[in-house]
């Protein structure tokens, strides 16, 4: 039976791409094709959903596809470089090391290293994979011959959706982990604004770790001190799916000032807690949301003061912004991405050669 | 965007000419371009007439350092092998702490000597890396006693 397996650094639960990982290889099982998890690090929660990368390059025959998913510079790079078979590169793109050169080095070192994977990988694979029309277009600027769009899976039940329902003042939220491309200090200058001229009692809450970003994190800590909003604004680090889904229950606005998103992921699930969407225009931001938010090019923390204030007060603009993001939201649909990986076996000329009686029930 | 949204230009002129910012041809209601042109406008008018306190501009544009007044490394080098232990739950919250004391105080012989060996490797890398900073500073310095002479010359015709 011909073999689709995967190759990446990191399987966490948890992790937005360990999750597309997952759900790629339950679509590659229900393909009837064989389709193996192989990670660098795997955490002791899902050590039973994948084995170490040391054991891929024994379990492949010629005719068989590894997709290796790409997203920061890792090990794994160069044991993909080497495979001799049929090879795909996921790329869920790889967010500039300027970033993260002051506040953590670490990371912008693995990150360079990331994008020259990228520069020697994208030109020697059979196809690149963008998890965005964005991520596709750096698969092609980096010589990849062949590209193709497949979102990332979406697993919205997991924070159990339902209509916010917020109580008390208007709370605004972000979720993601804090880290200097996502920009949450511009969020927390817009909170300051926002407070000052039309929502005194506004609150902000920012879910999402800071390993490796601690200085970031504790820079946001000091601004928002200085600029007099410390009492209202909550970073409470990474939280679990229940309590995220909490939060986004608790929410009034979703807000997004990320200067480098590879697809937003926290987009969708806002969508799926009834949450209008203000957002920077940077980066697949614009791609992913289409008319489903509000999109400013401006970083003025006062225009976006206003904007928020008109999405928190006018129950017209929010119905409407509520509505084009479930509308949104069924682009992402199971039923869409199905037709995706199809595709993806259409063009790897692997339809067909999976053995059906293999794939599991449902 | 969506295909049939007009562009932000457009969106901005629309306000401009005091045409409607809800587009009646879109079947469900607001044009968003349109409604951030609007409060963009409406912001720039109140910076202009003053609306907004120049304390608070001034306070918004709070330049944000994030590594400023971080710690400087030699307060990381000592690796704690105990750490505080504490619980604010009532009852099991002693039970818990007194437990946890227990246990570290049994598998103190093993982690004990590995905090102090990584310790003992903190140091002598930040050591070399401040010697590192030094001669860097000296070389610098060294260049830039030697850089005025270089200053005088005229520089090289550019091309256009």
């Amino acid at each position: 039976m011909t073999a689709v397996h995967q190759l990446l650094p990191v399987l966490s639960p948890g992790d937005a791409i360990g999750q597309a990982v997952q759900r790629m290889r339950a679509w590659l099982l229900e393909a009837g094709l064989a389709s193996e998890i192989f990670a660098e690090q795997i955490h002791q929660d899902l050590s039973k959903e994948a084995r170490p990368a040391g054991e891929l390059a024994a379990s492949i025959a010629p005719g068989d596809a590894v997709l290796y998913h790409l997203s920061i510079g890792a090990r794994s790079a160069d044991l993909f470089a080497g495979l001799g078979c049929r090879r795909v590169l996921v790329y869920h793109n790889i967010t500039p090391a300027a970033f993260y050169r002051r506040t953590s080095p670490r990371v912008a070192y693995w990150l360079e290293v990331g994008r020259r994977d990228l520069a020697r990988l994208a030109p020697a694979v059979e196809l690149g994979i963008g998890d965005s029309a964005y991520n596709a277009a750096e698969l092609r600027a980096a010589g990849c011959p062949a590209t193709m769009v497949i979102p990332p899976p979406v697993d919205l039940a997991r924070l159990s959706p339902r209509p916010s329902r917020p109580t008390g003042p208007p709370r605004l939220i972000f979720v993601s982990r804090l880290a200097p491309n996502k920009r949450q200090e511009e969020l927390i200058r817009v909170l300051a604004a926002l407070r000052a001229c039309w929502q005194p009692e506004a609150t902000l809450v920012l879910p999402g770790g800071w390993d490796d970003t601690e200085t970031y994190a504790a820079g946001l800590r000091r601004l928002a001190t200085d600029l007099g909003v410390a009492g209202a604004v909550e970073l409470p680090g990474r939280r679990s799916d229940r309590e995220l889904g909490d939060l986004y229950a608790g929410a009034t606005a979703a807000v997004c000032a990320s200067e480098h998103e590879g697809f937003g992921m926290h987009l969708l699930e806002a969508w799926a807690f009834d949450l209008p969407v203000v957002a920077r225009a940077a980066a697949a931001v614009p791609e992913t949301v289409g008319d489903a938010a509000v999109l400013l090019d401006s970083a003025d923390p006062l225009v976006w003061g206003a904007v928020v204030d008109r999405v928190i007060r006018d129950a017209q603009l929010r119905r409407l912004l509520i509505a084009r993001g479930h509308r949104r939201l069924g682009h992402f649909s199971e039923a869409s991405l199905r037709d995706r990986m199809t595709e993806l076996l259409d063009r790897l000329g692997l339809s067909g050669h999976g053995d059906r009686r293999a794939a599991p029930a449902g | 965007m969506s295909d049939q949204a007009p562009s932000r230009a457009d969106a901005a002129s629309m306000v401009a000419s005091g045409e409607p910012v809800v587009d009646a041809q879109k079947p469900d209601g607001a044009d968003l371009d349109a409604v951030v042109a609007e409060l963009t406008a409406e912001v720039t008018r109140g910076r202009s007439a003053g609306t907004y306190p120049a304390s608070l501009v001034a306070r918004l544009e709070t330049p944000f350092h994030p590594d400023e007044g971080a710690e400087p490394a030699e307060a990381h080098v000592r690796v704690e092998s105990a750490r505080p232990l504490r619980s604010t739950r009532p009852v099991v919250g002693g039970v818990t702490v007194f437990s946890k004391r227990v246990v570290r105080r049994l598998l103190s012989w093993y982690v004990a000597p590995i905090a102090q060996d990584q310790t003992r490797f903190n140091l002598a890398i930040l050591r070399e890396v401040r010697d590192l900073q030094e001669q860097v500073a000296r070389l610098e310095g060294s260049r830039a006693a030697a850089e005025p002479a270089q200053g005088n010359e005229a520089p090289e015709q550019g091309g256009s």
